[in-house]
């Protein structure tokens, strides 16, 4: 089998896990974001990151540390212009994207040897140069943000049903709009070395359309895009190394592959059941 | 002597610069059940949204059980059954999804389920007959339908008050018997009931009183036979009933 076949490379078994781990990761919180109508809020988190990125280079420091926080600070800039609602949340966001892509092309600029070059492994992913030290960064990050789940999965799924009705249960909303924006900010982090700043938001979200269509439950809908993503993830990958295209592309319209496959097969579940 | 459940004083709320709450005073004490009436755009969805301190007061104060909202911290006796179904980004959820989450005030984080929960969703489902439904989505009920998942979240909660907004709007005759026979098993019980409604219809035999809001002032408030002329004046031919 094919995916055998690529674990004899170092390389490949590193990039499989980190695709793994980020397939599984991303359509989990994308679950919930999407419930909460911010489906783009990934987009606007990656383009911040971006920022971050430069400033790693800029600043000597690991750009992966310097992409969470930054991505963090976003994160947190979105959801306190949300809550307010003074300026609509897309304008918001708007602002971020831009704001995001101008500070991390005019900081690489500024970094010592940096060039626009330097940006485009995370803007489109490099998953094959994915080091052992990126694998347990990967590792944990996941664990952090499963566990945030699994420990606030049912305050969050009150949140993003009605966050009126979550207050009338005597939920934190504020501490929890914000944890869900933090976990998105994280994920986004994660994601980016497997599939590109420009991207993480597809696996946040295509995954989670694919399973709205045949699922019909929460929970239903959460695993079927876990499946979708993994399936996308180490399929896109492996399809990348045999016909040497990019894998972050590839992942993705596996991905949306499966979007359309879960929209007709939906359609027929659908007629059946009436 | 305990404290009331909501008490509202000089009560004013301004939503977009309008005011919708022109210094409202009510209080509602455990056991009453209280039917909030008016003419539409009457503020009565945001009086009983600011007795749960939804909405923020303008001026004035509101308590929940003797401390502010802010300051309330036994949200299991509170029961909100919001106007409707809020559809989100899409994502389903079964009926007992929905239903199991009013049990969310009751329950202790990484611990699953417990036996009380789950009898108390079984027993909710049950009262508002949709026990056969449990593993459908709720976008595939009707209005009448959701609204009874609505309240079914809020009776598997197992408050002491339900404050309930327009549950009767847009429902159909079998949800609005339905709903009655709740609220009459739960007045029974001794549980405090404010809701909104248009006009009493099946529920008239439970309500123990009556408010009447017009322009974001109450202007009548006593038994329930106030409702007769103030309904005439305020629907002359509106009916819910097919």
């Amino acid at each position: 089998m094919a995916v055998i076949e690529l674990l004899q490379y170092d390389f490949m078994r590193r990039a499989l896990i980190a695709a793994l781990l980020v397939g599984l990761v991303a359509p989990t919180v994308g679950t919930f974001i999407v419930q909460r109508k911010l489906a783009l809020l990934g987009d606007g988190i990656g383009h911040v990151a971006l920022t971050g990125v430069a400033l790693g280079f800029l600043t000597g420091t690991a750009p992966v540390l310097t992409a969470v926080v930054v991505a963090i600070l976003g994160a947190v800039a979105i959801e306190i212009v949300r809550s307010r609602g003074r300026t609509s949340g897309d304008v918001a966001l708007a602002l971020l994207f831009y704001g995001g892509i101008a500070g991390g092309v005019l900081l690489i600029g500024l970094a010592p040897g940096g060039s626009n070059a330097t940006l485009l492994g995370y803007l489109f992913g490099s998953v094959s140069s994915v080091s052992v030290q990126d694998v347990v960064v990967v590792a944990v990050l996941t664990a952090v943000v499963l566990g945030v789940v699994a420990a606030f999965g049912r305050e969050l799924f009150v949140l993003c049903q009605d966050e009126e009705v979550a207050r009338t249960y005597g939920l934190p909303v504020r501490f929890l709009s914000l944890l869900i924006a933090v976990t998105a900010a994280v994920t986004v982090v994660i994601a980016m070395r497997v599939v590109g700043l420009l991207l993480v938001s597809a696996l946040m979200v295509v995954p989670v359309a694919a399973g709205q269509q045949v699922a019909r439950s929460f929970r239903g809908t959460m695993l079927v895009a876990m499946g979708v993503g993994v399936f996308a993830a180490v399929g896109g990958l492996t399809t990348a190394f045999q016909a040497d295209v990019a894998p972050g592309a590839a992942i993705v319209l596996i991905a949306l592959g499966l979007f359309a496959i879960a929209l007709v097969a939906g359609r027929f579940l659908r007629r059946r059941s009436l | 002597m305990s404290d009331p459940v909501f008490r509202l004083s000089e009560g004013k709320v301004t939503l977009g610069g309008r005011p919708v709450l022109r210094g409202v005073d009510l209080v509602v004490g455990p056991g009453e059940v209280v039917a909030v009436l008016g003419p539409n755009g009457s503020g009565k969805s945001t009086l009983v949204r600011t007795l749960l301190g939804l909405v923020p007061l303008a001026s004035g104060s509101v308590e929940i059980y003797g401390r502010t909202p802010q300051r309330f911290r036994d949200w299991r006796r509170i029961g909100y059954v919001p106007q409707r179904l809020t559809a989100g980004g899409g994502v389903p959820a079964t009926v007992r999804e929905v239903v199991a989450s009013g049990r969310i005030a009751r329950q202790r984080r990484f611990l699953p389920a417990s036996a009380a929960d789950r009898a108390a969703v079984r027993d909710a489902l049950a009262e508002v007959e949709l026990a056969d439904r449990a593993g459908d989505p709720v976008q595939h009920l009707s209005g009448g339908q959701q609204q009874r998942v609505l309240i079914a979240r809020a009776l598997a909660g197992q408050p002491d008050t339900y404050v309930m907004d327009e549950p009767t709007a847009g429902v159909d005759a079998a949800s609005q018997q339905a709903l009655a026979a709740s609220m009459r098993r739960v007045a029974g019980e001794g549980k405090t009931v404010v809701l909104v409604a248009h006009e009493l219809g099946p529920l008239a035999p439970v309500i123990t009183r009556v408010v009447v809001l017009t322009d974001g002032e109450i202007v009548k408030d006593g038994p329930p036979s106030i409702a007769d002329t103030s309904q005439e004046h305020c629907h002359p031919h509106e009916s819910v009933w097919p």
